[in-house]
């Protein structure tokens, strides 16, 4: 079953220069249980969609879909306050750069306290006859430290009372991961986790939360741009390229039958250790840059880097469904 | 024949107050030799906080070294004035975003090393300058840019073209791949290795990717708490590794997740 259902999304910015069309017609599905991946480089709008699931946009943004559904709920009929309240509950979000999304004032401790669920009235006075009555119930204090042990942080009480300046890079990602589970949401959004960190700590990350997805059965979407990282891990995989989702599909049908060439490419970027290039020979890249958003091409935006781009890639190409594959281009072929 | 550079016993500590009037060396980095020759690439891997990039600021003079020497071409570095070891090794930093002044424009970037440690004319230096744009392909419309206008690959050109730019023998790059997109990544290398191809510069590169590492480099240096563990041939190292660390440094981190 789709947990998230989204159909021709389309992102409009209206800028100085007049309206831009950020996001054209992407298509997302994301099966319940599974882990996704949504891989472009940086500048194709992957960051733009999350905030358009999560209803973080500007006001200068339009954003418009034919479908977009969490569940069963329509979350374009939902009103901002209505949205608010999902984010949190039902979709949390692991941003990249922690230390940026984390308060530099504040101890981690009153940070994580900030996310738990509100107490409520009732609660409290629970928490008090359970006092009398000498029976335990969780204090705060006790589910942080639960919290912190689910992430892999052994030492609670000194990170508790750091400030974010005082720990590293993963120790502060694997917080944010905390604070994302804390509600247990059933869908986590992790907006590219583990850049510029190392590789060590980046399969810490990786493994922590293909862990989240196996005990707790969380839906993951981990947007990245290292097409070799992130699809070990995740079941099905959407390629982005400037705003257009190019191709979708299981894991196994993009390795062993990608069709569209901008995947091909991303193939080709996976280095392995039995090498077939030749030690300081030139490694393979398509030609060109990415263009800038208000220099977009129209019709296929692969256009014109593509290695077998025709006349006909002006017009944007519809979309081809095979067996939950899907891609759009005009001519794909399989890569022998 | 002489090497390019030589270091010897190269040593680096930092000194912390612990109190009014007392302090502790706390070391960097411990002796440290090696040499490297024209046209080559030393790679230098280890763990965060291995002091690799405490060694490579030491080289290009952003720090002090505690004890040992460094050579370039046979001469100690302690005899060369500044301009002169300007002009044989540069640096490139990290993150071009941030060593780029935004308030200047390309031209005067890549023209300030030129005016300060050389003795050319104008024109001499606006040619020298469009032959380094050329160099890292860039077209010479982007002089009058300010590095704000630019895409963080053309940043990368820049700052590569900046390091260029006095013709250096050595050239240091810390880590400036961490950040970029995959493929990139892969534009810049191609740029790095055509540049030696077409130069002969020798590069020192702290890295993580060890793939790249392995594809770029002609020597492996390991680095663990700040002393060397294991120095060779890249195809010696990458084959079969001698100690532990180095091993688990190979072992690329990605766990199979298929069954």
């Amino acid at each position: 079953m789709a947990l998230l259902d989204i159909r021709n999304l389309s992102i409009d910015i209206e800028t100085a220069q007049g309206t831009i069309r950020v996001i054209d017609k992407a298509s997302l599905n994301i099966i319940d249980g599974s882990i996704h991946g949504l891989i472009g480089e940086s500048g194709s709008g992957k960051s733009l969609i999350a905030k358009a699931i999560l209803g973080l946009h500007n006001h200068n943004w339009t954003v418009t879909a034919d479908r977009m559904f969490l569940g069963k709920t329509d979350l374009s009929k939902l009103s901002q306050k209505e949205r608010r309240q999902i984010l949190g509950k039902e979709i949390s979000m692991i941003f990249q750069k922690p230390r940026s999304y984390l308060d530099p004032s504040q101890k981690i401790i009153t940070q994580i306290k900030s996310v738990l669920p509100q107490k409520t009235f009732r609660v409290h006075l629970r928490r008090i006859l359970g006092k009398v009555r000498r029976v335990n119930t969780q204090s705060t204090r006790v589910q942080i430290k639960e919290l912190l042990h689910k992430v892999g942080i052994q030492n609670d009480t000194s990170v508790l009372n750091c400030y974010p300046h005082q720990l590293s890079e993963g120790l502060c990602q694997k917080i944010m991961i905390a604070m994302a589970i804390a509600n247990n949401p059933r869908l986590i959004i992790a907006d590219e986790p583990t850049t510029s960190m190392e590789s060590v700590t980046q399969s810490q990350i990786f493994r922590l939360l293909y862990k989240l997805n196996q005990l707790n059965n969380t839906t993951l979407l981990i947007l990245s741009n290292n097409f070799a990282n992130t699809s070990n891990i995740s079941d099905y995989m959407t390629l982005i390229y400037c705003g257009q989702t190019v191709e979708s599909g299981s894991y196994k049908q993009i390795i062993s039958s990608a069709m569209h060439p901008y995947t091909q490419a991303m193939i080709k970027t996976i280095l392995t250790d039995n090498q077939i290039n030749e030690h300081k020979g030139q490694l393979y890249t398509l030609p060109g840059n990415i263009p800038s958003s208000n220099q977009l091409p129209i019709g296929c935006r692969l256009g014109p880097r593509c290695p077998r781009a025709q006349r006909t890639c002006v017009i944007n190409p519809s979309i081809t469904i095979q067996k939950n594959h899907s891609f759009r281009c005009h001519f794909p072929t399989k890569l022998s | 024949m002489q090497p390019l550079l030589n270091i010897s016993n190269l040593c680096k500590n930092f000194k912390t107050a612990t109190g009014l009037f007392t302090s502790r060396q706390k070391k960097a980095f411990g002796p440290i030799n090696f040499t490297l020759e024209k046209s080559q690439t030393l790679a230098i891997v280890g763990e965060s906080g291995s002091g690799k990039s405490a060694l490579v600021r030491t080289i290009a003079g952003l720090l002090k070294a505690s004890s040992g020497d460094i050579y370039i071409k046979g001469q100690p570095i302690s005899s060369l004035s500044s301009q002169q070891r300007c002009l044989s090794v540069r640096m490139i930093f990290q993150d071009p975003s941030t060593s780029l002044n935004p308030k200047t424009t390309i031209e005067k970037i890549l023209n300030a090393p030129l005016e300060l440690n050389t003795d050319l004319d104008p024109e001499s230096r606006q040619q020298q300058i469009f032959d380094t744009l050329k160099l890292v392909d860039l077209l010479p419309d982007y002089l009058t840019f300010y590095p704000n206008m630019l895409s963080s690959m053309q940043k990368h050109q820049v700052a590569i073209a900046r390091a260029l730019i006095l013709n250096p023998d050595i050239i240091i790059a810390d880590e400036i791949l961490a950040t970029l997109d995959i493929s990139l990544r892969f534009k810049i290398v191609n740029l790095l290795l055509k540049i030696q191809k077409i130069k002969g510069v020798s590069y020192i590169f702290v890295a993580h990717n060890m793939h790249l590492v392995r594809h770029m480099s002609d020597h492996i240096m390991v680095l663990h708490q700040g002393e060397i563990i294991e120095q060779g041939l890249t195809e010696t190292i990458c084959e079969n590794p001698q100690q532990e660390h180095t091993k688990y440094l190979l072992l690329n981190h990605q766990p199979d997740y298929r069954k």
